[in-house]
């Protein structure tokens, strides 16, 4: 059990417009769905209707791409309240976003991009998530970005950044083992070194997805199916901390919902296969 | 001397940011007092994955909202003025959902020899994303119709749903949408005058096409106008009084209005 006291849900999905009428329709047996919370703000019609509709039936889980966490800009105040709200309305047991900025001087690349890993941005993060889980009074948790530039600043690594922030701000991790694999491949560090140095009572959530190789880098593409090496990474994140929640993301070619549920539940052999190998 | 992390971002972003070729921008040299190079790529082919990145993603948001319009463009010219768009129109919101508001303006100014007609077919599909946006109202039940007593039809008068939009066009943009939905590859149309109505009914996204007359009445129901008083606009236009009655059946079956009430 992670130091929060939030449940493990199990295998989840994460839930795309796509699969709206199949899942409202025929209420597949998942347990639970992660919502992308931009996707249901600033609107108030078809995408909040069907999210309403989603949290009626299943556990949800809010997992945001524009908190902007490390931006040097300030925070958006506008954006804090409605994600607030949103929380408050559908019910989310968390909510979580990414550890990386997103714009500056007021515009938004809606890409998830790196930080500089320096004392400076550990104290900045650390303060921003600070305030704003004492605005959503309950615990943040950040995900590890993919990445695919260091900053030459840079005086630590991502992983021990990540631990440092967590224990600075009291905040929770969203431990996103793709993630650690692309990121690991496009900076030429060892995955499993970064797993053995994650503060593990802070992990409340895993990721796992497929993702895109190229000729020199990998892009975090969230195409499936995932690849044995990172399911390999899943079993021994979620070993490690004992059992948590795990979440499928699938977002580029997007097949039907039952592929996506049947990948997402692979996860259990993943377990099985980290349990046996220890 | 290390950039502060203001500056670093403040680099970064304009350099994913810039519109053009990356290397015309930022020298290997340079982007070395930022960033680091990898174990297999230049400093440049490391940002250039978010330079990349970052108009394929907008571009391909637009073609969302845009499809006709891309299609009725071409894909390459169509990601060519998008391109131009995002300079002119930056995000600076947390989520894209109103990202391609400006479109139909920015299509007319930036001129052509369609610009008129990609113009109506831009109003017509971002109407359709602002309806899914809208929030729902509830709808008049048609059976309340039925307690309308006959000698006072001329007094009712109708408050429209949120999540209906009533569009005037030069060109017949919604048969040409209409066309490319169903894959039958149409072409630019001569100018037509046309009126469509755009409303979401549960989940679902309708559009419907209105006759001269039926517009009119309609866009003066919707303005809070009478029956009697928007009857009156089009009554030299209508064919019976049938036909209206079918029409408004229709419209309040098809949820566009969201109460009615009888002047005193």
């Amino acid at each position: 059990m992670n130091r929060f006291g939030l449940p493990n849900l199990g295998v989840g999905v994460g839930f795309r417009a796509v699969h709206s009428s199949h899942i409202l329709e025929n209420k597949p047996p998942v347990a639970w769905f992660e919502i992308i919370s931009e996707n249901a703000m600033q609107t108030l019609g078809r995408p909040l209707q069907i999210v309403d509709a989603i949290a009626e039936r299943y556990p949800v889980v809010m997992h945001g791409v524009s908190l902007s966490i490390g931006s040097s800009d300030p925070l958006d105040w506008d954006y804090l309240r409605e994600l607030r709200a949103l929380r408050d309305r559908v019910g989310a047991r968390w909510v979580s976003d990414h550890l990386c900025w997103t714009g500056v001087a007021g515009k938004n690349t809606h890409d998830l991009l790196p930080l500089p890993y320096t004392e400076e941005a550990l104290r900045h993060v650390a303060e921003r998530v600070r305030t704003v889980q004492d605005f959503l009074g309950a615990p943040l948790a950040l995900e590890n970005p993919s990445t695919y530039v260091q900053f030459a600043g840079s005086t630590m690594t991502e992983w021990e950044f990540l631990g440092r922030l967590a224990e600075l701000a009291d905040c929770a991790i969203l431990l996103d083992v793709n993630n650690v694999y692309v990121s690991a491949f496009n900076h030429g560090f060892d995955p499993w070194t970064y797993l053995a140095n994650v503060p593990y009572d802070r992990v409340i959530q895993l990721h796992v997805a497929g993702h895109t190789r190229h000729a020199k880098h990998i892009i975090d593409s969230h195409v499936g199916p995932v690849i044995g090496d990172v399911w390999a990474l899943l079993g021994e994140a979620h070993r490690r901390a004992d059992g948590v929640s795990v979440l499928l993301e699938w977002d580029a070619e997007i097949p039907a919902f039952d592929v996506v549920h049947r990948e997402a539940l692979r996860a259990n052999e993943a377990f099985a296969a980290a349990r046996g190998a220890a | 001397m290390t950039a502060s992390m203001r500056q670093s971002q403040e680099w970064f972003a304009r350099t994913v940011m810039h519109e053009g070729r990356l290397e015309d921008f930022v020298s290997e040299l340079d982007a070395a007092s930022y960033v680091d190079k990898g174990p297999r790529e230049s400093r440049l082919e490391r940002v250039g994955v978010y330079h990349e990145g970052y108009r394929a993603r907008l571009v391909e948001c637009l073609a969302d909202d845009y499809p006709a319009v891309e299609y009725a463009l071409g894909r390459e010219a169509f990601a060519e003025m998008c391109s131009s768009y995002i300079s002119a129109h930056p995000s600076r919101s947390p989520n894209l959902n109103a990202f391609g508001r400006h479109m139909p303006a920015f299509v007319l100014e930036r001129g052509g020899v369609n610009a008129k007609f990609l113009r109506d077919l831009a109003v017509l599909e971002w109407t359709i994303v602002e309806t899914i946006h809208a929030a729902p109202t509830p709808v008049l039940d048609v059976e309340s119709l039925a307690n309308v007593p006959d000698d006072r039809w001329p007094d009712v008068r109708l408050t429209p749903s949120g999540a209906v939009r009533l569009l005037a066009f030069r060109y017949p943009a919604n048969r040409f949408f209409q066309a490319f939905r169903e894959d039958r590859s149409p072409r630019i149309p001569e100018p037509e005058p046309a009126a469509t109505a755009v409303y979401r009914s549960g989940y679902a996204i309708w559009r419907m096409d209105l006759e001269p007359a039926m517009r009119a009445l309609l866009d003066a129901l919707l303005a809070g106008s009478s029956l009697g008083q928007a009857l009156e606009l089009v009554a030299s236009d209508i064919e019976s009084e049938g036909a209206v009655m079918a029409a408004f059946r229709d419209w309040v079956s098809a949820g566009f209005f969201s109460a009615i009430r009888i002047d005193e």
